[in-house]
């Protein structure tokens, strides 16, 4: 697989006016592969979002460079191009719902770059059909829960025809159950459709089917790998003010505590198969 | 300080096409020093409930009762119930606005009319309360915190008011987890001080950590209530909500025939000791 995103040695300061300019990415490099989905984990302020918005060229780096898809963010004349191929949706619903009718809010994006109304028409559809939203397709957004907002946003953006998507903390403040059709969406376009997922997010349960996990970390990327093999250095994710699956964390526990149980169990199915052998050879 | 619900009910725009009854016949008592977490699905109508608890929405028909006394719609008797009911609304930071913390936080009681040596008092014991350093940041700008701390200052500011009941609407929603362990830590805090404490979250797992007792709402009735034990079991799920993560792990195990662990454990430390404790008791 080759990689969709490479971030090569990217440091970014923020040009505030402030006297003392602390980077906010500093010397960040990795590489994202094409068609794979992928979580990025820090705490609050550690640049994740910083990080996110370099990969479709809202910011540019001080230092460094960022490809997508074989473009460099830093060449102005494609910078639409990039956007159409690396779309972003953000923590808030309600900044990015434009219009007063659903389907008009995930046609908008097509009709500014000027795609002619039959292909928007069929886009329009495919995307809401896509993100599970097609009987709301003539719904006022006031009426929609946020989970709901959060998938047309989805849809505004997957009418795009983008091969990345990029979720900055989607989920944040949605209930439950919202934050789970976000999620289950984002693995049907992963899965289905082969768009590249980048998540951030603060919820170590979203990261558990994700293929790989950056930890970011005051600014630098400190740590990546499977969740497997990153989510059993727990003593290290707490050390940051991060955390471990809740089935991990128990695992880990345990195993300190004397009981022989694999420390790299990321479900509680996972945990429960593992106590119950453990169990009948006792 | 006691609060209670009396045959609550509020309809959005009454008497127009669009007219939509949020909240339907809601009673409920909450004891001083209780900590009761209201959990529901977006829409439930759990925010518009807890508006109704300091009168910022008037109820369309019912009363609530603050120690007791009900209060009306005068000028007076809302400012007296705000100084005793504080809500602290999501995302409350986003309402920081002064030029240093202090100043921030004293807003709410100067404007109460306390006088200048009471606030700063005010100030200095909510700051603490909020577990920060008050002597590092009274100076500083709200905005050079962060995302952590500013949430803290802004509910700095509602504890300076010094209200008996306080409502968290969603207090750690966009923390990362060692925001919303501290701060749970605070809430959990307030509450062995004496507050009587209103969590609405959706976070499952806190709540059954924390509450007393839990109150769902479900499509603008008050569905069930009772302690985290009674109400985080199968039938849950019927509200649309899910178990918390410990729960789901303690009824996958028993379900298994193998384990018997009791359903009312909701700390991870517990439910590891009452996993060894299985483990050994057939050795």
């Amino acid at each position: 697989m080759d990689n969709i995103i490479s971030v090569k040695n990217v440091t970014y300061k923020y040009d505030d006016g402030a006297t003392s300019q602390e980077a906010a990415l500093e010397d960040v490099s990795l590489d994202v592969k094409r068609g794979s989905f992928v979580t990025v984990i820090g705490h609050n302020g550690s640049g994740k979002s910083t990080l996110a918005k370099h990969l479709n060229g809202l910011f540019l780096p001080s230092e460094g460079f960022v490809v997508v898809d074989g473009i460099y963010t830093t060449d102005e004349e494609q910078i639409w191009e990039i956007r159409k191929v690396a779309g972003m949706v953000f923590q808030n619903p309600d900044n990015q719902m434009v219009a007063t009718v659903v389907e008009e809010d995930v046609a908008f994006a097509l009709e500014n770059i000027g795609i002619p109304s039959e292909e928007i028409r069929k886009r329009v559809d495919n995307a809401l059909e896509t993100v599970g939203m097609t009987k709301f397709a003539k719904t006022s957004p006031s009426h929609l829960s946020g989970g709901q907002k959060q998938r047309v946003s989805i849809a505004g953006v997957l009418a795009m025809k983008p091969k990345v998507i990029i979720f900055d903390e989607v989920t944040a403040m949605l209930d439950p159950l919202g934050r789970k059709g976000i999620i289950d969406t984002a693995l049907k376009l992963n899965k289905e459709l082969g768009i590249t997922i980048i998540n951030i997010t603060h919820y170590m349960e979203e990261a558990i089917n994700s293929d790989e996990i950056f930890v970011m970390n005051d600014g630098k990327c400190v740590a990546s790998g499977t969740p497997r093999e990153l989510f059993k250095r727990v003593d290290f994710l707490k050390e940051l003010g991060l955390t471990v699956p809740v089935a991990t964390d128990i695992a880990h526990r345990l195993n300190s505590k004397g009981i022989e149980i694999p420390c790299n169990l990321l479900t509680m199915d996972e945990l429960t198969e593992a106590l119950c052998q453990l169990k009948q050879k006792i | 300080m006691s609060i209670k619900a009396e045959n609550l009910t509020y309809t959005y725009m009454k008497g127009t096409p669009f007219e939509a009854t949020a909240i339907e016949d809601v009673s409920f008592e909450i004891q001083d020093g209780e900590f009761v977490a209201i959990i529901g699905h977006t829409g439930s109508g759990k925010s518009t409930l807890i508006q109704m608890l300091n009168g910022l929405l008037k109820p369309t028909s019912g009363r609530v009762l603050v120690d007791n006394v009900a209060f009306g719609e005068s000028k007076k008797d809302l400012k007296e119930v705000r100084g005793k009911v504080g809500i602290v609304f999501q995302y409350p930071e986003y309402q920081l606005f002064e030029e240093t913390v202090a100043k921030d936080v004293a807003f709410g009681p100067r404007n109460q009319g306390v006088d200048e040596e009471e606030i700063e008092k005010r100030v200095k014991n909510a700051i603490e309360d909020m577990g920060l350093d008050y002597e590092e940041i009274k100076d500083m700008s709200p905005f050079e915190l962060s995302g952590g701390q500013k949430r803290r200052v802004a509910i700095a500011g509602v504890l300076a008011m010094k209200p008996q009941i306080i409502v968290f609407d969603e207090p750690t929603a966009g923390l990362d987890p060692k925001g919303r362990e501290l701060l749970f830590a605070r809430i959990e805090r307030l509450k062995t001080k004496g507050k009587t404490i209103i969590l609405v979250s959706h976070s499952m797992d806190d709540v059954a950590r924390l509450a007393d007792r839990v109150f769902v709402m479900y499509n603008g009735k008050l569905a069930a209530t009772g302690t985290p034990k009674e109400i985080f079991c199968e039938e849950c799920k019927n509200y649309g909500l899910y178990l918390p993560q410990i729960t789901e792990l303690v009824t996958k195990l028993n379900g298994t025939g193998k384990f018997n662990i009791d359903t009312g454990v909701f700390n991870v430390e517990d439910v590891v000791d009452e996993i060894i404790k299985e483990m050994n008791s057939n050795a």
